[in-house]
């Protein structure tokens, strides 16, 4: 489980995220949403220690701050926002950077090392396309090969940026039903969406932001009711439910001129 | 790091073209020397005039050719996989550049005829001088980005203050002199050299091995990175000074042999799983027996002049380049 206390994240003189505090509880998939500029990726920087924040971020109740950059990488796997991609890697070499946090100095990948890649790549559905550049491999198997990268860590945390961004529905389902199947395993995961729909339908928890503030946490049908959607995005929607199925139904565009009652 | 059996075949048979081309430089030049009595002279027998040769000229040579061709290979690969940039090469830094002003200053102000010394120190100082510059303009931040624009700025300023020192030189015959110099070239180097260069350039290569995990991990990007562990901005020290102690070393024997760090990563880089890691080794390797073949084809070629290296080199580059890139080209489009 990670909490965080009393968060706040300045740059330069803007103030990103505003003294917030919260969890994310092993086992679940916790969705952080907003508006864009809300504080998303900023939250998701911050409890990996990428950023300076002021207040405290722990990790089954220890202080993140008192850990090495490895340590934390031991603990913590992140897979950032843009399928960033330098070099024409093979799929396997490229699943097997997970593993650099394990390594001590100037020695290889183990037989635990190779076994986790296997384990990732087989988990992800990528064991048939470890011999290709995964520079060459469409955006949809390009995701998922990255998320096998971040889960050869085998870290107990897990945080995604934006996984879906640029997926046709398809490949999105497959994304946030590897998310889940995660976080079925015990592992905590947290992962900054844009798309409502798929944080109704797949996520335990949601904390939405809001001008750096965590505008409501916890249940989705709690998290997303008409009045923080107006206040949050500006539109006018609601959930519905059709026997199992939830969706949520926008109908139109908020003046975003409203005043925050909170 | 030796990661696989095709790595450990790269790196034995990049060793075995070494020693072929020292062989061949050892062997090769205007006095031709057989194996014979270059044998003679090995082990310390046979004519004067051989043993002064090998000892006093091909020798120096071979071993200078080797190092500042591992130096200038290694820079480039690591350079490379840091900036993640198929077109970043040691003198992006403006460490070239500004080793080779101190150079300039030495021959412009006379001071590299009191000493042979002189003229390398004031170059590595200037190299050196060039970082703190560097680490000043563009260090702070990790971004990669910011760091080739003030490598841009050191090196632009670098190469204003040569051109000046051109535009002033007292006589014609300083100015050639300086010019002859910024070609590059092995000719007439001693184990004084040697001496200079050595010690800096394994100074410089021990900083750059040191992170070969961290340029893996950026192949990820710099958030990528962070998240795998890797402290980047020790990494970008590291790296920067290994190749300004490094490259500085070598440019103060050599003059600027411009290519070799650019081209050596990207003929090794097919060869290997394409990680920036696995690529440092065989470049240096790799740097090494082409610049010690470049030296030697500087010396057989019948022309008025000895062509120059670093002259060689670009035009020996350029076609290797250009034909890699076709066949490349749908890597990095």
């Amino acid at each position: 489980m990670i909490t965080f206390q009393s968060l706040t994240v300045r740059r330069k003189r803007q103030i990103i995220l505003d003294d917030i505090s919260g969890h994310f509880p092993a086992g679940q998939l916790t969705g952080i949403i907003g508006p864009n500029g809300a504080g998303k990726s900023t939250l998701a920087r911050a409890l990996l220690g990428l950023m300076r924040y002021e207040g405290r971020v722990a990790l089954q109740g220890q202080d993140i701050a008192g850990l090495s950059p490895t340590q934390l990488a031991l603990r913590i796997a992140y897979l950032p926002q843009g399928q960033i991609l330098h070099w024409p890697l093979s799929v396997e070499r490229l699943v097997s950077l997970g593993r650099l946090p394990h390594l001590a100095p100037l020695s290889t990948l183990n037989p635990a090392d190779s076994l986790a890649i296997e384990q990732a790549m087989e988990r992800t559905g990528v064991l048939a396309m470890r011999g290709r550049d995964a520079t060459q491999l469409s955006g949809g198997e390009r995701a998922r090969v990255l998320l096998a990268r971040a889960l050869a860590s085998e870290a107990p945390a897990l945080i995604v940026d934006e996984p879906l961004a640029s997926l046709d529905p398809g490949y999105q389902l497959d994304v946030m039903d590897l998310l889940r199947r995660e976080s079925q395993r015990g592992a905590m995961v947290a992962c900054v969406l844009h798309d409502l729909d798929m944080a109704l339908r797949y996520c335990d928890r949601l904390i939405l932001l809001h001008q750096g503030r965590i505008l409501s946490a916890g249940a989705p049908l709690e998290v997303l009711t008409p009045d923080h959607l107006r206040i949050s995005f500006g539109i006018a929607a609601q959930v519905q439910t059709h026997g199992d199925e939830k969706m949520l139904l926008v109908s139109g565009r908020r003046s975003m001129t409203h005043s925050v009652d909170l | 790091m030796l990661r696989s059996l095709s790595s450990r075949l790269l790196i034995s048979a990049l060793l075995i073209l070494s020693l072929f081309a020292a062989t061949a430089s050892l062997l090769l030049g205007p006095v031709d020397l057989g194996p014979a009595r270059l044998w003679a002279a090995v082990i310390g027998q046979g004519d004067p005039i051989a043993q002064i040769i090998l000892w006093e000229l091909r020798l120096p040579r071979t071993l200078l050719g080797l190092i500042v061709g591992a130096m200038l290979g290694l820079a480039g690969a690591a350079l490379q996989g840091f900036l993640r940039n198929p077109l970043a090469e040691p003198s992006v830094l403006g460490t070239s550049n500004a080793a080779a002003l101190g150079a300039v200053a030495a021959l412009y102000f006379g001071m590299a005829e009191w000493h042979p010394a002189i003229l390398p120190a004031m170059a590595i100082s200037t190299a050196l001088l060039s970082l703190a510059l560097l680490i000043s303009l563009g260090g702070r931040t990790e971004s990669a980005l910011s760091l080739i624009l003030a490598g841009i700025a050191v090196g632009t300023l670098a190469g204003a203050a040569i051109s000046l020192s051109l535009n002033l030189s007292p006589n014609p015959f300083a100015a050639m002199e300086i010019m002859t110099w910024l070609m590059g070239s092995l000719e007439n180097r001693s184990f004084q050299h040697l001496w200079i260069a050595a010690p800096c350039i394994l100074i410089g290569m021990a900083l750059i091995l040191w992170d070969a995990r961290a340029l893996d991990a950026l192949t990820l990007g710099e958030e990528g990175a962070k998240s795998l562990g890797m402290n980047l901005k020790r990494t970008q020290y590291r790296l920067l000074a290994g190749t300004a102690i490094g490259v500085g070393g070598a440019v103060a024997v050599s003059g600027a042999i411009g290519f070799v760090g650019l081209i050596v990563p990207h003929l090794i880089r097919p060869l290997t799983d394409r990680s920036p890691s696995a690529i440092l080794l065989p470049s240096a390797i790799g740097g090494a027996a082409l610049l010690t073949l470049a030296d030697v084809f500087v010396r057989i070629i019948p022309s008025s002049n000895e062509l120059k290296l670093g002259v060689v080199t670009a035009f020996l580059g350029v076609p290797f380049f250009l034909i890699h890139l076709v066949r490349a080209r749908r890597l990095w489009s």
